[in-house]
């Protein structure tokens, strides 16, 4: 006995559906233009302090982070504890380069760094040249996507691109890790958000007066 | 720049792991390490390793005696204080304020008001961190770094830090202030502070600064302001549970 036409199109869409969620970049389509509205939305940090809270498998960790930008045009990352202690000071350069200045020995481990390193990269928008860029959108959104080592950085906004929605750092088919910047103020996001989405870890910085 | 090590295998477990056992749980720790310093707000002080000003102490018969028995009769101190934070790379200073209680035995409450909000209650070996929404519970009991922590409590309550065998000890003089200079012995310690260094005034013991200096060299100083000494204290302030 063969299925009915309806119950094939039914189990057509729910198959689609299911591999749009495990591809939700499959389904989107590429449109022409150019990526450099995106650049609107990369932070001009200058020498902003934000309370951070780390959740980890459970875990809570919390913290001052410092974002300053140096007379020499690179970034300076610092985490400390609320007490004192500076936990790291990493230092991006204008050029792209990267340096660690200090780790705390007990987090002075590759895998550590390497994605620290990685979602700072994000939330300063840094290495996304516009002129490489390509430009996809769905039915909503628009999705600027800059290719990265073993994968792709897309910078998601609304349609006229007024709007940045969140950046998402992918492998090859889903997002690995999910950015959100909001509430700019004088081109510095008050709330910045890290999630990633193949284990429990999460950053919120939320920017302090002081 | 300091010489980095790397591991091999980037790994996301690897990642996860690192992080819980190397920073979260000695994180806690370093937000305690401090504390037990300011039970000496009445009796002990800071140094540095060569403090311009000051000589070594001629007399550590008479300090000694005059902080143990200081410290054996504080039963309390509420203060204010004022972090400072050197970020001796960067130029940069963070400063924060906030409201310090301490109560026989072994209670604390320290809470930052400015420029964020956080709380932490010590209790005996009962620890509360209260961070905006968040809130951790945990016991000194639970690895070495809390032990030697509360060892160090009951060490300073009892004025007998100065022997205690966590840190090499120096105390130096000047005419208005002693200068305890404390430099871990335990590595876990030492990860944390090079050395920590406290200034105490002659003419009643009590804690003016206290500098924490670390690996980095970034430091951080602490500043006791407005403290009253064994004055009542409602146990209410100490609920840790």
């Amino acid at each position: 006995m063969f299925p009915s036409p309806t119950r094939c199109l039914w189990l057509s869409s729910l198959v689609g559906l299911l591999l749009s969620c495990a591809r939700p970049y499959a389904a989107l389509q590429a449109i022409p233009g150019d990526a450099a509205c995106v650049q609107q939305f990369r932070p001009t940090f200058r020498n902003e302090l934000y309370k951070a809270q780390i959740d980890l498998v459970g875990r809570s960790l919390g913290g001052l982070l410092l974002i300053k930008t140096m007379p020499d045009r690179s970034t300076r990352v610092v985490f400390t504890s609320e007490t004192g202690p500076t936990f790291f000071d990493f230092d991006f350069a204008p050029d792209g380069a990267f340096r660690v200045r200090y780790v705390m020995n007990r987090l002075n481990r590759r895998p550590v760094i390497n994605v620290l390193r990685s979602d700072f990269e994000l939330i300063l928008m840094r290495n996304l040249a516009p002129e490489k860029a390509t430009l996809f959108r769905n039915d909503s959104l628009h999705y600027a996507r800059f290719s990265v080592d073993k994968g792709a950085v897309y910078v998601v906004t609304n349609t006229d691109c007024r709007e940045l929605k969140r950046i998402e750092k992918a492998g090859k088919r889903k997002p690995l890790v999910r950015v959100l910047l909001k509430n700019y103020h004088q081109g510095v996001p008050d709330t910045i958000g890290i999630s990633h989405q193949n284990f429990k870890f999460e950053i919120s910085l939320k920017l302090l007066v002081r | 720049m300091r010489k980095i090590l790397f591991f091999s295998f980037p790994k996301v477990q690897n990642f996860r792991e690192v992080i819980v056992r190397e920073v979260v749980v000695p994180e806690v720790g370093a937000r305690l390490f401090w504390l037990p310093f300011s039970f000496l707000l009445l009796s002990l002080v800071t140094t540095q390793a060569q403090h311009p000003g000051y000589k070594p102490l001629t007399n550590a018969t008479a300090f000694r005696e005059a902080f143990t028995t200081t410290a054996r009769n504080t039963r309390s101190i509420k203060s204010e204080f004022i972090q400072e934070k050197n970020l001796s790379m960067l130029s940069e200073k963070l400063v924060s304020r906030g409201k310090f209680w301490f109560k026989k035995e072994a209670q604390v409450r320290m809470e930052y008001t400015q420029p964020f909000q956080y709380l932490m209650v010590i209790n005996k070996s009962e620890v509360l961190i209260r961070d905006g929404q968040k809130e951790n519970r945990l016991s000194t009991q639970s690895n070495k770094l809390f032990r030697q922590i509360n060892n160090l409590v009951i060490d300073c309550v009892q004025g007998t830090v100065l022997d205690s065998p966590d840190f090499s000890v120096r105390v130096y003089e000047n005419p208005a202030q002693f200068l305890v200079e404390l430099t871990p012995v335990a590595k876990n310690m030492k990860s944390f502070f090079k050395t920590i260094l406290i200034q105490v005034d002659k003419k009643d013991y009590t804690v003016l600064k206290i500098d924490l200096r670390e690996p980095s060299g970034d430091n951080t100083l602490l500043t006791f302001v407005n403290k009253e000494v064994n004055v009542p204290l409602p146990d209410a302030l100490f609920v840790a549970k």
